[in-house]
Order: C-alpha cells, then sequence, then structure tokens
C-alpha cells in the first residue's frame, strides 16, 4: 500500500462514506519498504491536482515523513506525443531546482514508500483493514455490508 | 482549303478526344488516378466522404465513381494530407479500425479512411505528415506498418504508370541512398525469380545508391492483394486477363491467380505489433486460468487512451493482465480483486507484482487491493481545491475491465445470503470472527446485469473528464437483437468491438466520460435503478435467487447455447 493510493480511499462501510472521520484511514503497526523506482516528474505533475493536501500530510506524518502544509504549486508537464511508443517518457517541459526538489521529495513519498505489512484503521467506526505483503484488504465481513 | 484528313487528326489529337478515349478504355475505378488533377475538397467535406470499400463489394468500380472517384496523385491531394497505405494484421479485423481511430484520437491526429475493407490487409489513409503517420502507427497492435503510397492499380502497368505520374519529383530524392526492396503478397504467392522480375521492372526510378538487405535507409515495398470472393471479382479477373494478354506480354495470361490490387510503396514507421511476443502468457512468470490474452490487452489499453504519466485502474484485476498492458505503454496502474489469492499468488514468487518485475515496469505499479466494486474504499470525503467540503472522486484515466462472466464459478459479492440475518458480528467463543487473521468473508450471488449498472456508475463518480471506459462483455449470439448496450448519462460510447465465436461473441466496449456532468435522461430503460435505491423487498427477492437465474448468459452457457425452434 502507497501512500499515493491510501490517498484516493475511504472506509469501504457505506455509512461511514458521507463521514470526514472516514478518510484518510490511519496507518498503524506499520513495516514500510521502499523500493527504488524511475523518477517520473510527468506523472507527479498529473497526480498533484489529484491530491488530497492534508490528508496526504496526515497519513505522511504517521510513517515519518514531513511535508508542508501546503500544496506545492508547480507547473502543468504534457507528454510529447511521438514519443509513447514504448511508453517511456518524453518531455517538452523543463522544472526549476526548487521545482524539482518538490518533485523529488513526492517521488519518494508516493512512488518509493510501500507499506508492506500493517493496517489501516477508520476514525469514524475503527474497522481495521489488514495489509499483509503490500496488499491492502478491504473486504467487509456480511454485517457491515 | 479544308482537307478532312487533317481536320480529322486535329480532332484526334486533341485533349479531350484522347480523354474520351481514356475514360472508355480505362476501369472508371482508376481514372481518378488520371485525371483528378484539381483541388479534392473532400478532406474537408468529411461527413459528407465515409469509407470506401473497394475490395469486398460486388459493385465496386460503380460504388467508386459515385463517391466522386478522388484517388488523387499524392501530388494533387490538398495540401496538408498525402496519401498512405496501412499493413494490417489480419487478425481481429473488427478490433482494426476502432483501434486506429482511437490512437487518432489520442494523438490528436487529423486523417480521412480513404479506402478499407475488413477482407484484406491493405489500407490507404489520407495524413498530414510522415510525422503523424509515424506516431498514428507507432503504439498499434492491430496493424504491421505504414507506407507512403506511390501507386496502385489492377495491374503492373496501371502501377507503373501510377508511380510515374505521382511520385517522378521524389526519385532525385532517394537517388544515392542505400535502399532495398521487399515483397508482400496477401492470398498469394510468387516464386523468387518472379519477385526479382517484378522488383526489377520499377527501375526506371533510378535508385543508384547500394542495395542492403540489413537496415536500408529506405524500404520500398510491392504489396499484392489477391483476395478473390465475388463473382463480380472473378468476372473482373477474367475480363483484365484478356487485357493483359495484349498489354503485359511478362505476365503469364493463363495464371489464374493473379492479384487484384497492387500497390508500390515507401516504409514509413512500424506498428508496436512485436511487443506481444514480450507479453505472451506462455512466457509470463504469473499466469490464471482467465487471463486475457497479451494482443486483445494491449489493444484494449489502446482503446482506453492510456499513456504516460496517466492512472489506470481494474477492478476485476485477476492476474493482472489489462494491468501490465496499461503499463507498457507508461500508465500507473491500480487494480483490485475480491480474491486476494489471485493478486498475492499461491506460491512464492509467482504474485501479480512478480510480473511488474518480469517485464521491467515498477515504476509504473500503482497498488493492488483486495475489494469488491459493490463495496469500494475508493473515494473519499474531503478538502477540494475549491477549498470547500465535498467529495473528490475523479482519480482514473482509463478503467479498463473484463467483469467474471460467472460461468466458472458463479458471480458473487460480498454479503450474506441470507437477506433476514440479524446485521451482528459473528462471535465464537467471544472472538469477532471478521477479526481472526485467516477470516474469509461470506458472498452472495449476484446479478450480471446489476454489475454492469455499479461498473457505469463507478467509472462516472471516478473517471476525470474525458477519461475512458472499457469493458468486456459476453453474449449468446440468439440474444444479439435483445443484446441492450449499458448506458450512463455521463458516459458516450466511442465503439463497440465485436470478437465472433463458435455460439456465442463478446464486445468490447468504450466509453469517454462527458466533462461535465449530464442531465438524467427523461425516459432511459438501459439505466437500471441504483442498488441503494432499491426497496428491501425486491432485494430480498433479488438474493433468493440462483447465480443462474441472475446471470442468463451462464444459465446459457451450460445449456450449449440451444437455439429454440423459430416459429416459420
Amino acid at each position: 500500500m502507497k501512500l499515493l493510493t491510501a490517498n484516493f480511499i475511504s472506509c469501504a462501510v457505506k455509512a461511514c462514506k458521507s463521514s470526514s472521520l472516514s478518510f484518510p484511514l490511519h496507518f498503524k503497526d506499520v513495516e514500510l519498504a521502499s523500493t527504488s523506482v524511475p523518477y517520473n516528474p510527468l506523472l507527479l505533475s498529473n497526480l498533484l491536482p489529484r491530491l488530497d493536501w492534508p490528508a496526504l500530510v496526515t497519513s505522511s506524518k504517521e510513517l515519518g515523513f514531513t511535508l508542508p502544509d501546503t500544496k506545492p504549486e508547480l507547473p502543468r508537464l504534457t507528454a510529447t506525443a511521438a514519443a509513447t511508443g514504448d511508453g517511456d517518457m518524453n518531455m517538452d517541459n523543463t522544472v526549476g531546482e526548487d521545482d524539482e526538489k518538490t518533485l523529488k521529495m513526492l517521488h519518494k513519498v508516493l512512488m518509493e514508500t510501500e507499506v508492506v505489512e500493517g493496517k489501516m484503521v477508520c476514525g469514524s467506526c475503527g474497522f481495521e483493514y489488514g495489509i499483509h505483503q503490500t496488499v491492502g484488504n478491504f473486504l467487509l465481513p456480511s454485517h457491515l455490508v | 482549303m479544308f482537307n478532312p484528313s487533317r481536320a480529322l487528326l486535329q480532332i484526334y489529337q486533341s485533349q479531350s478526344f484522347l480523354r474520351s478515349i481514356y475514360e472508355i478504355s480505362t476501369p472508371v475505378s482508376l481514372k481518378g488516378n488520371y485525371f483528378n488533377t484539381g483541388p479534392i475538397p473532400n478532406y474537408y467535406r468529411r461527413k459528407n466522404i465515409t469509407i470506401r470499400t473497394i475490395s469486398s463489394s460486388s459493385s465496386i468500380p460503380f460504388k467508386m465513381a459515385a463517391t466522386g472517384a478522388s484517388l488523387a496523385p499524392l501530388s494533387n491531394l490538398p495540401p496538408p494530407m498525402r496519401e498512405y497505405l496501412i499493413h494490417f494484421a489480419q487478425v481481429h479485423e473488427t478490433f482494426r479500425k476502432p483501434e486506429l481511430e482511437s490512437l487518432a484520437k489520442l494523438f490528436n491526429i487529423d486523417y480521412e479512411i480513404l479506402q478499407y475493407s475488413e477482407k484484406a490487409p491493405f489500407a490507404r489513409i489520407a495524413l498530414k505528415s510522415n510525422e503523424d503517420a509515424k506516431t498514428l502507427i507507432s503504439r498499434s497492435i492491430l496493424s504491421k506498418a505504414i507506407y507512403e503510397l506511390w501507386g496502385t492499380g489492377t495491374t503492373y502497368d496501371e502501377v507503373h504508370t501510377s508511380v510515374k505520374s505521382r511520385t517522378s519529383h521524389l526519385w532525385h530524392l532517394y537517388k544515392t541512398c542505400s535502399f532495398k526492396f521487399g515483397f508482400e503478397s496477401f492470398n498469394g504467392m510468387r516464386t523468387e525469380p518472379h519477385k526479382k522480375q517484378l522488383i526489377e521492372s520499377f527501375s526506371y526510378v533510378g535508385f543508384d545508391g547500394p542495395i542492403r538487405m540489413k537496415n536500408p535507409d529506405e524500404l520500398f515495398v510491392i504489396m499484392e492483394d489477391y483476395e478473390a470472393t465475388s463473382m463480380v471479382d472473378l468476372e473482373r479477373f477474367t475480363a483484365l486477363k484478356i487485357d493483359e494478354k495484349v498489354e503485359t506480354p511478362s505476365r503469364n495470361p493463363t495464371h489464374l491467380d493473379e492479384p487484384h490490387q497492387i500497390y508500390f510503396t515507401r516504409f514509413i514507421g512500424k506498428s508496436s505489433r512485436a511487443v506481444i511476443e514480450t507479453y505472451d502468457l506462455k512466457k509470463r512468470n504469473y499466469i490464471g486460468t482467465t487471463s486475457m490474452d497479451a494482443e486483445l490487452s494491449l489493444v484494449t489499453a489502446n482503446m482506453a487512451h492510456v499513456g504516460p504519466g496517466k492512472l489506470a485502474y481494474d477492478p476485476f484485476v485477476g492476474t493482472g493482465s489489462f494491468a501490465v498492458a496499461c503499463a507498457h505503454f507508461g500508465a500507473v496502474t491500480f487494480g483490485s480483486d475480491i480474491d486476494g489469492r489471485m493478486i498475492r499468488g499461491t506460491r512464492p514468487g509467482k504474485s501479480l507484482r512478480s510480473n511488474f518485475e518480469q517485464y521491467k515496469i515498477m515504476d509504473r505499479y500503482g497498488d493492488m487491493f483486495v475489494s469488491d466494486l459493490t463495496n469500494s474504499p475508493l473515494g473519499r470525503f474531503g478538502a477540494t481545491e475549491e477549498g470547500g467540503k465535498r467529495r473528490s472522486e475523479q482519480i482514473f484515466d482509463a478503467i479498463i475491465c473484463d467483469p467474471p462472466y460467472g460461468v466458472r464459478e458463479g458471480l458473487k459479492v460480498l454479503g450474506s445470503r441470507d437477506p433476514s440475518r440479524p446485521k451482528v458480528p459473528t462471535i465464537i467463543d467471544g472472538v469477532a470472527q471478521h477479526t481472526l487473521k485467516d477470516f474469509v468473508p461470506p458472498k452472495r450471488p449476484y446479478s450480471f446485469d446489476k454489475m454492469l449498472n455499479d461498473i457505469t456508475n463507478f467509472a462516472s463518480a471516478h473517471l476525470v473528464p474525458n477519461g475512458r471506459l472499457c469493458i468486456w462483455l459476453p453474449t449468446a449470439d440468439e440474444d444479439f437483437n435483445e443484446f441492450s448496450i449499458p448506458a450512463h448519462r455521463n458516459l458516450r460510447l466511442e465503439s463497440a468491438c465485436v470478437q465472433n465465436f463458435n455460439k456465442w461473441s463478446r464486445r468490447l466496449l468504450t466509453y469517454s466520460r462527458y466533462e461535465v456532468d449530464q442531465d438524467e435522461p427523461v425516459a432511459d430503460d438501459e439505466v437500471l435503478p441504483d442498488a441503494a435505491e432499491e426497496s428491501l423487498d425486491s432485494a430480498k427477492a433479488r438474493l433468493a435467487r440462483t447465480a443462474d437465474a441472475l446471470n442468463p448468459f451462464r444459465r446459457k452457457y451450460f445449456e450449449g447455447f440451444k437455439t429454440l425452434p423459430s416459429e416459420d
């Protein structure tokens, strides 16, 4: 489970979807791993508008990362059409030094850090979702369906 | 003094007379090649021009004439448009054009299909530039390559005339480069000496550079289409062969198998078809019984417009066939499945994740998780860009799935089979069972139609504006007429491709999400009521039914798709 994914999900219990406490889910008893993957500024630039920043700050803090309180502003990057045949990136735009620093930080937090084992807890109903071998389990027992 | 014979000679030599003679002696379908020298406005009147099919129709030449016969020479196409030939693979024919159209839209490329038939691998298309041609074909799975069209005809004489009139001004560009000639025949054969002879017949282009069989600067290919499917085609062949005796002594008039269309082309760009081999299921580390083959997974990814920097999600990810296909084209991919064993695998080193490692695309591995679409954790309650509190759920650029048909095991979602069961935790010996590590939540049978409804609702909520949804759906052929394509007010149907099997077929449906929410249609029978709005009584009635009753496709599958005797 990546912090990226944690930013997209809330408690699976329908009654919790209307509660602000159900998002983000809170990490508990986590075992972290860091996987080195190629840095992808285009992806990060696309991701940024879709992130809920306060929730990301909260989740990051639970895993020991400190992020700025406000969402960083970054120029929007675009892919060039011609170089996408094999899915590799090729960018028209270049970013400044400060932006690059922000992007590298986001890359580390969102793409390279994973919860291998642990739990995610709903702040509204208290239900605990297990994470095993990086795979989160969001199945509910029948009394919560 | 009037000299009748001289006057007659003048008439004979006048342009209009020669032209009228030529019109009589030339097949109607080819006139455009010779006389259509003015600007062609058709490219700007796209709605009037559709696809001109010449090889599968029975009334070929006349159809061409009716559409304006604008088979213009390269030099006479309106300034931005040039003519190209696409060499398709002769497989999954119904998916080829939708894939091409999808890629043109993805790369924002202007095009017009001039000639296309599902029975032949050669299609003619007008594009603005070689760069556009290269880009368009670069991701295609169902085509092999794209070529600049230098000339075409039903005989080699016609091809030569066409090449000379269209491209003589280009020949000097290739005078000194290294080159190679290739030969492609569809549904026909040539002996090697005959091929050589035909290649040499193009020597008038005057290329003096070295011939290189490996990595030549330029590749020229002669393509022959031998497709003969209708009686009219056969008659036309016969008619042509009579002419050949006189006009082309180099060809054997007694040979019954002659191509009915010949193209002379220059290679421009290659497709991604070779990638199928890379992702071949036989060489994949971890697969399951329902893994979608590499070819159609990659085609689906093309239909879904996945690409670098985008996010894709498969809610029925299984062993991850679509996930790796989307990741191949650059998307960061997420997936979930109700069965966690599929994702994690049951043996060490064999998991969905291991496939991403095998293909070295871990940077595009988003996350995989265990969940049920009817009770998904996706979606959130939080602060939006505007600062107000509302649900902000538009996350994915593409959602692609092959929902379980419920053939192997009945379709299931979370919940108890018994709807009257009280909603309390199950406690045995003072321990709430769902807190145990190996707890398996109970599941109940579910209706396929309900699930389709859940998928379209989910896509409407979670796709970004213009994001795409691709769904694979099975249908019994007898149901074809009553088959209704799932609809949702916020989703526009982009294409529906059919793959036929013996007694059933499956469809790949592609939708795009409207930029903004659309008004609910006044009367729309297609849209099923939302699950939450259903009364408890009807929910109970639903639960009481069996997997077969809920899934007509499954029932018919096991009945062997028997057809009831028809009334007449």
